[in-house]
């Protein structure tokens, strides 16, 4: 889902440059504002688990294998203002080292991973929780926002390159759209597990603060 | 003489309710080197926490004369210089000149003095023309060197190390205890290397169960079998 | 790992490594906003800009088999676009357009990130007053990706250490389980860096250091590379 340059028109990329920077220059500020000294080192630390934890090939079925992306994760544990951050500082060092995604286009990833990615995952986990009460929940809620959140972001980098007549939005959208129903299962099923692991082993950690 | 640390009746007990520290009071003379010896989970790295205030117990701290409290922290913190046990989490910095230079930038020192200490401490601990290197190109044994000299940059008094010798080969652990007889700073050693007390330290002190079970010179400490064996400790090869 | 964690280029030694990094990352976005911006890019200037590309990899001594690795991460989205320009006949010409351009940018990066060590970057960011804390997340994911991805596998190596070929759907749950663990860890490792922080004085809004120097020779790059790429942008070919 790194969309690399070239792959989207100069309007559309320079446009999402300006949202999402503006977005990570609101959230930063408001992490620098809101967040105690402590969690500094925390989100550094974080944002190198979530680069770790893509690095793990996960297998798919059929020689296809796919990776955890983690949006949905910081998002749910720091809040969407700190997921978005985290996910930003990611993605900037995955497209400088690696030119994993491409720079014109880090915006548009920015928008789709990190503002889309924690955001909805976020208030989606948020809601779910107020309905599913039992400890089971957890799993669930996380499973459901994660799930329905890499299906939005897809759509959305799907309709970013149909805007960009890379691909057209009926091609694009069953494609990708049909690909990450299925591959959405496993960011489901990985963050529901990991959250319903925390509620047994480190319950405080879900609890923390949310900026 | 002239005790540069006295610790008071200190008690801990962390946010999850297990207490850490029940009690413990040692006291150490300028330029003595002292180890802290006991098994997993005594305290050890809790109590070297509490020496430059990271963590704050019930109790009383006194380092150099001072009290430790919200006034004196921060001129604590620059005479305490703790090493901690996996030098991964000492060198957070992306390389070791940044690393090393990060205690001084924040003393608020000048270009040339900031230079001048990154250069010597790296010189001290054999480390000198690694500036530009990453950390995580590093060996252990290298690692541990540099996040040494991050500490020594900061030019303290008393130097405190958490399991120092652990993980290192023979020749790097040798190489260790010769740079730590060189030290003429006070020393404090938390360790389960026996042999590295015995040649190192003056004196030891058994923690056990956030207490201070024993104190003695070495190597008297290490002659009562039982006493070690009881502590989860054994007697030193070069004792036998 | 499907990444090596790419630095070795501490161990060359061009001048472009002793260059500031702000005038090498300048020319860099100078020539990917050239290249993006272009309406109708021609197989003229296409050949003109991977001439310059191909002129300033080879004098930095960047390995050609980096670039192949890098390009493999175009590979899904040629796949979609060429199988979509098959199926609703989006025009050969806007296909190679789109191919150049991905080409073209995804090389000047590799070359950029080679020239340019992560740690030099940093300080260029926070010369131009890029906000302090997006450097530090920055230099901490640098520091800590490294430990933290040796770290995932060790635990990947432990539990296939102890995989017998059950079912994905339980796969996908341990690899869960085995990521709780490296996040916990994480947790606790974050806590001990603070410590370490504290103890040499960390204050969010301390002091900063300035290590970067402009000289001439950045004047010089700056001057040559923006002539030749207006050269190529106006010129008529």
């Amino acid at each position: 889902m790194h969309i690399p340059d070239g792959f989207l028109s100069p309007p559309v990329w320079g446009a999402l440059d300006v949202v999402s920077g503006s977005f990570l220059v609101f959230g930063l500020r408001q992490v620098g504002r809101h967040v105690e000294e402590k969690t500094i080192p925390l989100m550094g630390v974080l944002s190198a688990f979530v680069f770790a934890a893509q690095m793990v090939n996960l297998p798919i079925g059929g020689g296809v294998s796919g990776h955890f992306l983690g949006g949905a994760l910081v998002g749910i544990l720091l809040g969407p203002w700190s997921g978005l951050v985290i996910m930003s500082v990611v993605l900037v060092v995955q497209c400088f080292l690696f030119q994993d995604g491409g720079l014109a286009a880090l915006g548009a990833n920015i928008f789709n991973m990190g503002i889309l990615g924690s955001f909805a995952a976020y208030w989606l986990a948020r809601g779910l929780r107020g309905v599913m009460r039992r400890p089971r929940g957890q799993f669930w809620s996380g499973f459901l926002a994660a799930w329905i959140t890499i299906v939005l972001s897809v759509l959305s980098c799907a309709s970013f390159m149909s805007e960009s007549q890379v691909v057209p939005w009926s091609f694009s959208f069953l494609v990708l759209g049909g690909a990450h129903v299925l591959l959405g299962l496993l960011e489901g099923v990985v963050t529901g597990t990991i959250l319903m692991s925390l509620t047994k082993v480190r319950p405080d950690l879900l609890n923390r603060p949310k900026v | 003489m002239n005790q540069v640390l006295q610790i008071r009746q200190l008690f801990f007990r962390y946010p999850d309710g297990t207490s850490a520290l029940n009690g413990v009071s040692l006291d150490v003379s300028e330029g003595e080197r002292v180890a802290v010896i006991g098994p997993n989970g005594a305290g050890k790295s809790t109590l070297f926490f509490h020496l430059n205030g990271t963590f704050r117990g019930q109790g009383e701290v006194i380092v150099l004369g001072e009290t430790l409290n919200d006034q004196t922290i921060y001129a604590i913190r620059r005479q305490v210089g703790l090493v901690f046990q996996d030098p991964n989490d000492q060198l957070f910095m992306p390389t070791v000149f940044e690393d090393v230079a990060f205690g001084p930038i924040n003393l608020g020192l000048s270009e040339t003095e900031i230079r001048d200490r990154v250069q010597k401490a790296l010189a001290q601990v054999g480390m000198e023309g690694t500036e530009a290197l990453v950390p995580h190109h590093l060996s252990l044994g290298q690692r541990k060197k540099v996040a040494l000299a991050s500490v020594l940059a900061l030019e303290p008094r008393i130097l405190a190390f958490d399991e120092p010798s652990s993980g290192l080969d023979p020749r790097s652990r040798r190489a260790l205890i010769e740079f730590f007889k060189t030290l003429k700073e006070t020393i404090l050693v938390a360790t389960h290397d026996l042999d590295l007390v015995c040649e190192l330290c003056q004196r030891a002190v058994i923690l056990d169960g956030g207490r201070i079970v024993y104190e003695g010179k070495v190597p008297e400490i290490f002659k009562d079998e039982s006493l070690l064996k009881s502590h989860g400790l054994e007697k030193p090869l070069s004792q036998r | 790992m499907t990444h090596a964690w790419h630095d070795t280029y501490h161990h060359a030694k061009t001048p472009a490594h002793h260059l500031d990094p702000r005038s090498k990352l300048f020319v860099g976005f100078l020539f990917m906003g050239f290249v993006l911006l272009t309406p109708q890019l021609t197989l003229a200037k296409g050949t003109a800009y991977s001439g310059f590309l191909v002129v300033v990899g080879l004098l930095c001594r960047v390995p050609i088999s980096l670039f192949i690795r890098r390009v493999g991460s175009l590979v899904p989205f040629i796949l979609l676009m060429g199988l979509s320009a098959w199926l609703s006949h989006i025009s050969k010409d806007h296909v190679m357009q789109i191919l150049g351009k991905a080409f073209l940018s995804i090389g000047a990066m590799t070359v950029l990130a080679a020239v340019v060590p992560f740690p030099d970057m940093l300080r260029a960011l926070q010369a131009v007053h890029v906000p302090r804390l997006f450097i530090l997340f920055l230099a901490f994911l640098f520091r800590y990706g490294a430990v933290l991805g040796r770290e995932t596998l060790k635990l990947e190596r432990g539990w296939k250490a102890r995989y017998f070929g059950q079912v994905w759907r339980n796969h996908w749950r341990e690899i869960g389980h085995i990521l709780s663990a490296l996040l916990v860890r994480s947790y606790e490792r974050a806590e001990r860096v603070y410590a370490a922080m504290l103890a040499r004085g960390f204050s969010l809004h301390g002091p900063a250091f300035h290590v970067l120097h402009f000289s001439y020779w950045d004047a010089l790059l700056i001057g040559t590379s923006s002539a030749i790429l207006l050269g190529i942008h106006w010129g008529r070919f």
